[in-house]
């Protein structure tokens, strides 16, 4: 596959698990937890293509999320870029496509974002912001597995 | 080969200071631009990109679910239709005693020489997307600039109060919920006639904390909290707008006076329509 194509099919992607979790990320809310639709996208993508990929796509997801923020615009997009980044840097130095591994980096992937965006803009106590960002990183990280098999068939087709 | 390494290595760290002075520059431009009330060119080509996809993804899926929804609840719904018709008849009958009251209250308005105040003008708005854990209160709504809004423009559902605007593009606006730890507002006990005053301030995840009241301030659980028409940080709401509900009454150490937990009335989670009031 050429990188235009590449590129696009990849835009489309993240786009599209943004407008998911933008329009209904709150229907998916159990137990005050809601999932970081677009980080279970970003996260197979950086983890394919490296941490350069991650970072540039986590800029992209980061001002888009933030454009729909009053304020958090820079947290969101430095926070997304540490995430994608760090993400991709697991890019061929571990064994990507076992189901644990992609699950664990989703997991580390949400706790990056969420800690870097409360580092930046804290709001609101720590400890009830830690309990909701394990349990967001949990629910991230098991959407993350299937989202990471559908990328896996459509870049590998 | 280590070389090579060194050189990947290297251009990592570059492209990820790359994005990142991207990211902060951009921040940065964004948060000036809402400072001066408006906002900066990425943001309102992302916005006016993005919206009509989410409006038309909240659209389809709402339209889904009422298709689907009643057959799995049409038990559920033939209750709600039942307390519904009770909730109708008890407050057309309150309705009634209300507008007895209304008039009597306008004839002695009159009498005593009060200005009439004119209600404030209102506008219907949809909402574009709702994002109340992590970021807490981020509410974007389908009117902007163009419509009319200023920032501080405040808005409200049938419940109560929703928050205030923040920003603006001409065809969008973020909306600041009075839950988020950066809103305050000035409130009262509807019970007291006004004498229990204080300010609420967002906690996040639906409660408010009601603080600055007196150790024998007269406020109790179930109290209905209004806006006092007073205070708050950016910009004053008016007052008799719904905020909520004492859930609990505490002594607030700092200050060696009492503060209050409130919870919100309106449900920010199950918000399709607001009114902006202009």
């Amino acid at each position: 596959m050429n990188l235009a194509r590449q590129t696009v099919l990849v835009g489309l992607i993240l786009s599209a698990a943004i407008v998911l979790d933008l329009a209904l990320g709150e229907g998916w809310t159990i137990r005050g937890i809601r999932p970081d639709l677009t980080l279970a996208a970003l996260v197979p993508i950086a983890l394919r293509f490296g941490a350069g990929a991650g970072s540039g796509w986590g800029l992209m997801t980061g001002l888009i999320l933030g454009a729909f923020g009053p304020i958090a615009l820079t947290s969101i997009a430095v926070s997304r870029v540490v995430a994608g980044w760090t993400v991709g840097l697991l890019n061929l130095r571990v064994f990507r496509d076992h189901v644990l591994v992609t699950a664990g980096a989703g997991m580390i992937g949400s706790l990056i974002a969420d800690i870097g965006q409360y580092m930046i803009v804290p709001l609101g106590d720590p400890k009830p912001f830690l309990v909701l960002a394990v349990g967001r990183s949990a629910y991230t990280a098991a959407l993350v597995v299937p989202m990471s098999l559908f990328i896996r068939r459509v870049f590998d087709s | 080969m280590l070389d090579d390494d060194r050189s990947t290595v290297r251009r990592r760290v570059r492209i990820l200071l790359l994005c990142l002075a991207l990211a902060i520059g951009l921040g940065a431009w964004h948060r000036s631009a809402v400072a001066r009330g408006s906002n900066d060119p990425v943001t309102i080509v992302l916005r006016t990109l993005y919206s009509p996809l989410i409006r038309g993804a909240r659209q389809v899926a709402d339209s889904l679910s009422s298709l689907v929804s009643p057959i799995f609840r049409s038990r559920a719904l033939e209750k709600e239709n039942a307390r519904l018709r009770r909730l109708n008849r008890r407050l057309t009958g309150e309705a009634a005693y209300l507008r007895d009251s209304a008039i009597r209250a306008q004839r002695l308005e009159t009498l005593l020489g009060f200005v009439k105040t004119m209600p404030p003008r209102t506008l219907a708005a949809r909402i574009v997307t709702l994002s109340l854990d992590g970021s807490p209160g981020q509410i974007v709504i389908n009117r902007g600039s163009a419509d009319g809004l200023k920032r501080g423009s405040v808005v409200v559902a049938p419940e109560g109060v929703v928050g205030q605007v923040y920003d603006m593009t001409p065809t969008t606006a973020s909306v600041l919920a009075i839950s988020d730890p950066r809103a305050s507002v000035g409130a009262r006990v509807q019970r007291s006639n006004g004498r229990t005053v204080g300010i609420c301030r967002g906690v996040g995840a639906r409660s408010l904390r009601m603080a600055y009241l007196s150790r024998e301030a007269d406020i109790r659980i179930g109290d209905t909290i209004t806006t006092s028409g007073m205070g708050g940080k950016n910009g004053i709401y008016p007052p008799g707008l719904v905020i909520g509900a004492v859930r609990s009454v505490e002594e607030d150490l700092g200050s060696s006076g009492t503060s209050a937990i409130v919870t919100m009335a309106v449900r920010l989670d199950r918000l399709e329509e607001v009114a902006v009031l202009r």
